[in-house]
């Protein structure tokens, strides 16, 4: 009789203990994820109250992980007298960021308005850089478009794989440009030391919230395809640590 | 531990969903399309205040940039606008005859959901709408679930482009 029961126990213990050391590793293995789960969430949960909504992060490490930050050396040129830089695809006008983008190719002033061409479009400002007119495909000669320039009566010329054009008054229309007109081109050059005043800008200008961020930590996301594989392993292994505790309750009992 | 960072945030950084750009058909062949197969000299109308106000109740902002292309054929006004939908603008145009819609198509989209406004059979029920006196389409628009913002985009372009179509010099 006192055999019996000594064999039962000693059949109860084995799994007993296997719980346990399963218990006790997965707890240990999966402790800090599940930490990382906890604290985002909670965050997340009270997102609006800490005012993480609205907080745009302004940390150039983090927004670059976003591609918020361009790898690469911004193209500069001068137009009258503003700076005008190309930063892989963002453009500025001296220390200001535009809603407008594109490959910039250069930029010329005229007397009141500033043009500034990209490979695809042509955007002019006023002299106080307020946006007045695009000209896109369907008002260009072609497109590329490889360079902007002006002649001594201040007409803009664009030269492309048709050829070297020239505009009327308004940019309405364009002519095949007479070759003998002497064109001043606009030069991009290689602006490596604007490099760090056009981040500031970038920084300063961003979009993105805290928010943003803290989702993309609780989901995993930030860290791609294997953080959102770490997240579903550390949710099976709650699973699994919440049925062990209960095989141990019980048989504890 | 760095490396294994570094390699950690590099995959994350790659894993960020980038949006795309599809060109349903290029403004160029739009244009030519809606004028007899060629493109007429463009003409631009410069938005002035009392012309943002306007539109301003009729897309909840001004309008940039504030001269507007256009393209005339045969009476009818030929426009390509641009607004937001969600975060990147519809790039879609317009064929408006005497102070109606004519042809609406979306040119240009660059959001990664929403696409759904481009089928003919949303952008059919633009034809025939006029401009009424409150400031909305007399022909009622369908919104398309999931393509909500998309669809309100493309109302309020569609009622600037009925606007600048009275206010064109002719």
């Amino acid at each position: 009789m006192g055999g019996d029961r000594s064999r039962r126990k000693g059949r109860n213990s084995r799994p007993r203990k296997w719980h346990r050391r399963w218990h006790r590793f997965l707890g240990a293995v999966f402790a800090l994820p599940l930490l990382w789960l906890v604290v985002s969430g909670l965050l997340l949960q009270h997102g609006e109250r800490l005012g993480l909504t609205e907080k745009k992060v302004s940390s150039a490490w983090l927004l670059k992980r976003y591609n918020q930050i361009p790898e690469g050396i911004p193209s500069v040129t001068k137009a009258g007298r503003f700076t005008i830089s190309g930063w892989d695809g963002e453009i500025f006008i001296d220390d200001r960021l535009l809603s407008e983008s594109g490959t910039l190719i250069g930029a010329v002033a005229l007397p009141g308005e500033l043009v500034i061409a990209t490979e695809e479009e042509i955007f002019i400002y006023d002299s106080q850089g307020l946006y007045l007119d695009r000209l896109g495909e369907e008002s260009l000669p072609a497109v590329p478009l490889g360079k902007i320039g002006l002649d001594a009566s201040n007409r803009v010329h664009l030269e492309t794989v048709l050829g070297q054009h020239v505009f009327g008054e308004g940019f309405l229309e364009f002519e095949t440009a007479p070759a003998e007109v002497p064109v001043v081109w606009s030069i991009l050059e290689e602006g490596p030391r604007k490099r760090a005043s056009l981040q500031q800008i970038l920084v300063e200008d961003s979009e993105f919230t805290w928010s943003r961020v803290i989702t993309d930590l609780h989901s995993g996301s930030l860290f791609g395809t294997v953080g959102r594989f770490l997240v579903d392993l550390t949710g099976v292994a709650v699973l699994v640590l919440t049925v062990l505790g209960i095989f141990l309750l019980v048989r504890r009992k | 531990m760095h490396h294994l960072l570094t390699i950690i945030l590099l995959i994350a950084a790659s894993g960020i969903a980038q949006a795309g750009t599809t060109v349903y058909q290029k403004p160029s062949d739009f244009i030519r399309s809606a004028c007899g197969g060629q493109i007429p000299t463009s003409k631009y109308l410069t938005l002035t205040s009392s012309h943002q106000g306007k539109i301003r109740r009729l897309m909840g902002h001004e309008y940039r940039p504030s001269r507007v292309r256009y393209w005339t054929y045969r009476g009818k006004m030929v426009v390509i606008l641009d607004e937001l939908g969600k975060t990147q603008p519809i790039t879609t145009g317009y064929v408006v005859s005497g102070g109606k819609i004519e042809l609406v198509k979306m040119l240009i989209y660059r959001e990664t959901i929403g696409a759904e406004v481009r089928r003919t059979s949303f952008t059919n029920q633009f034809k025939g709408a006029a401009l009424g006196s409150s400031g909305k389409l007399s022909r009622r628009v369908n919104n398309i679930a999931g393509a909500t913002l998309s669809t309100r985009a493309m109302m309020e372009m569609g009622r600037v482009a009925i606007y600048l179509d009275q206010v064109r010099p002719k």
